[in-house]
């Protein structure tokens, strides 16, 4: 079975899962989670999903009738495919002041959990007077994660010639990240922006999972230490590559 | 329904190309895309996957096939305008500057296609220039050779997205914008069963979305094996793929 992981997590889900980072208060709507950063700091954690946690009661039924723990997967480097879509319902100009602003970017990691790992991800941003000038919604992002925030990090983006015209924020994203060694390791970002858009990057660097260790997280922009986030679901589905 | 294959093709996994990847075309890489450039035969096979081999499917089920395409777009690059159906010496010429000048715009008909072993089904994304007048895509089938794609039978056969409105004619789509990802999906049928149809149908973003259905004519055994292949439709493409990726449902 090549698939062995998926989770879609609603904003009930992440309130009880996730756990929020310092100064970040969760507001649950049930259909929106609100992320509140009431000044956590640059490049801070918003919140982490331990999907070790999630995925520890989980096995995988093979072909051969063979069950699989779902964490066997994470420690022997085996090849694979994440799929993260996430959705922000963000809007602008509505009513309350916090609605009508813009999203700050926000970064969206994924890592083995530990203190000065690599972790790959993108940043997206919701400032759409941003979007010319950095030729779309998004880029890609390798760092080290360094205890509630991340170091180290390079910025992947599109390309002076990738012209968005669009000044809409597409609100869903759609990633997938391929772990491997740096030849190998390659992630890309789509939305429907501009008629449909993507960004592809290779992160130059080795990524896998070798410690039973995964997380998910996000974190703040390197400019704005304080913003709200109105993320609608995050849909998560891990491959195994055969 | 269970997910029997499952792989993200990146530039970097096909480059490597295992015994299960086949090229039969030139093509140039760097680490985020392949690029497919110009040529000069029509339908022409650039590359084949093999996704499931002999006996791995059931050929009493149905089955389904969804394919997702990464093709970016770099816009700024004129259209050298009449020259595909101009004279050889000027079609030519153009390819030349082609050449010299590296394309940044994809162009001319792509098929992306599903094959069993004597049929394939699939999808063929059309030249941008044409999708106010002839639509972004339709429907494709014919007989996979090593070569190439022959007997082709599209569907629709004329201007599918055209119609009268008001009794005047109106394009069901306003852009010509690359949507850079498609999403398809291609249902087979059990071949022995009369009222039973395969089916495909392809979306992007487009326009803020547009979706095309169409069937296919006769049914591909999946227990003979299922490759996934694509064919150059024209031959002045210049596409830019940044991954492919595919899943087998039965």
């Amino acid at each position: 079975m090549a698939l062995i992981y998926q989770q879609l997590m609603t904003p009930t889900w992440l309130a009880s899962s996730a756990k929020p980072g310092s100064n970040v208060t969760f507001d649950n709507q049930g259909n929106t989670l609100v992320v509140n950063n009431t000044g956590a700091g640059v490049r801070k954690n918003l919140f982490t999903v331990k999907v070790h946690d999630a995925m520890r009661s989980e096995s995988v039924t093979t072909e051969d009738g063979k069950t699989t723990p779902v964490l066997d997967y994470f420690k022997k480097k085996q090849a694979l495919t994440f799929a993260i879509e996430i959705a922000f319902d963000q809007h602008y100009g509505l009513g309350s002041a916090a609605r009508g602003a813009p999203m700050h970017p926000v970064h969206v990691m994924l890592w083995d959990y530990r203190s000065g790992s690599t972790a790959i991800g993108f940043r997206i941003d919701g400032d759409v007077q941003n979007y010319a000038k950095k030729q779309g919604p998004y880029s890609g992002i390798s760092a080290q994660i360094s205890g509630d925030s991340f170091a180290g990090y390079t910025y992947f983006d599109p390309g002076p010639e990738r012209v968005v015209a669009s000044t809409m924020f597409p609100q869903v994203f759609r990633m997938l990240l391929k772990t491997g060694e740096s030849a190998e390791c390659w992630g890309s970002c789509s939305s429907a922006i501009d008629s449909g858009h993507i960004h592809a990057v290779s992160y130059g660097t080795a990524f896998n999972f070798q410690n039973q260790l995964v997380a998910l997280a996000l974190y703040s922009d390197e400019l704005t230490s304080s913003d709200t986030y109105r993320v609608s679901y995050i849909d998560l589905s891990i491959y195994k590559e055969d | 329904m269970q997910l029997k294959f499952y792989k993200m093709m990146t530039p970097a996994w096909l480059k490597r190309g295992k015994s299960n990847v086949r090229f039969s075309s030139e093509v140039e890489w760097n680490d985020v895309e392949l690029y497919v450039p110009a040529d000069t035969r029509f339908n022409e096979s650039i590359f084949q996957v093999s996704l499931v081999k002999k006996d791995e499917l059931n050929r009493e089920k149905p089955y389904t096939v969804k394919i997702v395409a990464g093709m970016e777009f770099r816009p700024g690059e004129s259209y050298a305008g009449g020259a595909a159906l101009g004279r050889l010496d000027e079609r030519l010429t153009a390819i030349e500057q082609r050449l010299a000048a590296p394309p940044v715009r994809p162009r001319d008909p792509m098929c992306i296609m599903i094959a069993g072993k004597q049929r394939a089904h699939g999808i063929e994304i059309r030249d941008p220039s044409g999708y106010r007048t002839r639509g972004p895509y339709r429907g494709v089938e014919g007989v996979p050779g090593a070569r190439g794609l022959f007997d082709t039978r599209y569907q629709p056969m004329g201007d599918p997205d055209t119609e009268f409105r008001d009794g005047v004619l109106a394009p069901t789509i306003n852009s010509d914008r690359w949507p850079q990802v498609f999403r398809m999906e291609i249902s087979g049928q059990p071949s022995d069963d009369p009222e039973a149809q395969s089916w495909g149908a392809i979306s992007s973003d487009v326009d803020g979305g547009h979706a095309t259905s169409f069937t296919y004519s006769a049914a591909i055994d999946p227990s003979s094996g299922l490759r996934f292949t694509v064919f150059r439709g024209e031959r002045n493409e210049f596409y830019r793929i940044n991954y492919f990726e595919v899943s087998v449902y039965q």
